[in-house]
């Protein structure tokens, strides 16, 4: 237990912050996508064990939590609209993926552009930046390995249109 | 031109920049700092998960153990004197406290405890009869 104790700590310290990314990337905020990372790592650790590829197990799991914890408070946020009415014609705010978040312009525009990706080439996207290779991405995603280079390629275009828009403007006027 | 602007259009300078902006958002996200409290409190909610789960077990384990009690208790009420028989039902399906009983049937409470010693005695189970 000790060991294992200290093996987690490892992984933990090593890809929490990854994993809260990989949620951001995603499109989820940043309170929804640390709850659900959390959520995830506290499973992992319960089961420490049996989980034979850690930081993959967690991107699944958190996944699906962060997915949870959005469509619940899309559903608060309904009910906030419909309360709303009845009191008088005020629009409560959508949901802001960007709320309680300070970011600085390039890190924007690259969040901005994988979130306008289609979702299966954003979750290719997220996978691949996180380090895991097209192979173990078809696996874990449960797609043909040709599909998920397909994916990667169109994001990486459109994430590389993004890069020469902050990059080469002042490069092709001088 | 170029020497202020170290970054020139090839992938290498597009995978650099990307890689650099998404290390800045993990940090930006999660500070460093925060990093230790968030395993602080994973932990703590696992602990709380598993004593969670150790409760829930134990209590369906006294369910489960009433049932089974209260089960075989039932084809043995039969057999017994119809005072003990009551003492019995008001006790172990009604779940009154030996007060209860002695005040419901008008009797002293040492009498209660007795009437239902001797009758789960009677009844064979002598480990039932702490209750």
């Amino acid at each position: 237990m000790q060991g294992e104790d200290e093996e987690f700590d490892a992984f933990f310290r090593r890809d929490y912050a990854m994993l809260v990314r990989h949620l951001a990337l995603l499109g989820y905020d940043v309170q929804i996508a640390k709850d659900a990372a959390q959520q995830a790592m506290t499973q992992a650790y319960e089961r420490w064990a049996t989980i034979l590829d850690p930081r993959a197990w967690v991107r699944s799991v958190a996944k699906r939590m962060a997915s949870r914890l959005w469509q619940q408070e899309a559903l608060q946020q309904q009910r906030a609209v419909v309360a709303a009415e009845r009191r008088d014609t005020m629009e409560p705010e959508p949901l802001d993926p960007y709320r309680q978040w300070e970011l600085k312009e390039d890190q924007r525009a690259i969040l901005d552009a994988l979130r306008a990706l289609p979702q299966r080439q954003q979750e290719v996207m997220a996978w691949s930046l996180d380090g895991f290779r097209p192979a173990e991405i078809a696996e874990h995603l449960d797609m043909a390995p040709a599909t998920v280079r397909s994916h990667l390629r169109h994001a990486r275009a459109a994430l590389k249109e993004t890069w020469n828009r902050s990059h080469g403007e002042e490069g092709c006027k001088a | 031109m170029s020497t202020d602007r170290p970054h020139a259009r090839t992938n290498d300078t597009f995978d650099a920049w990307t890689s650099r902006t998404l290390g800045d958002i993990a940090d930006n996200l999660v500070p460093p700092s925060e990093v230790e409290e968030a395993l602080r409190q994973v932990k703590q909610s696992a602990r709380r998960a598993e004593t969670d789960e150790r409760d829930r077990a134990k209590r369906y384990r006294e369910q489960v153990a009433e049932q089974e009690f209260q089960e075989s208790l039932k084809p043995l009420l039969g057999v017994l004197p119809r005072r003990e028989k009551k003492i019995l039902e008001l006790l172990f399906f009604r779940k009154m406290t030996p007060a209860q009983v002695a005040q419901e049937l008008g009797i002293s409470q040492v009498h209660v405890s007795r009437l239902s010693a001797r009758a789960l005695a009677r009844l064979g189970d002598e480990a039932l009869v702490e209750e």
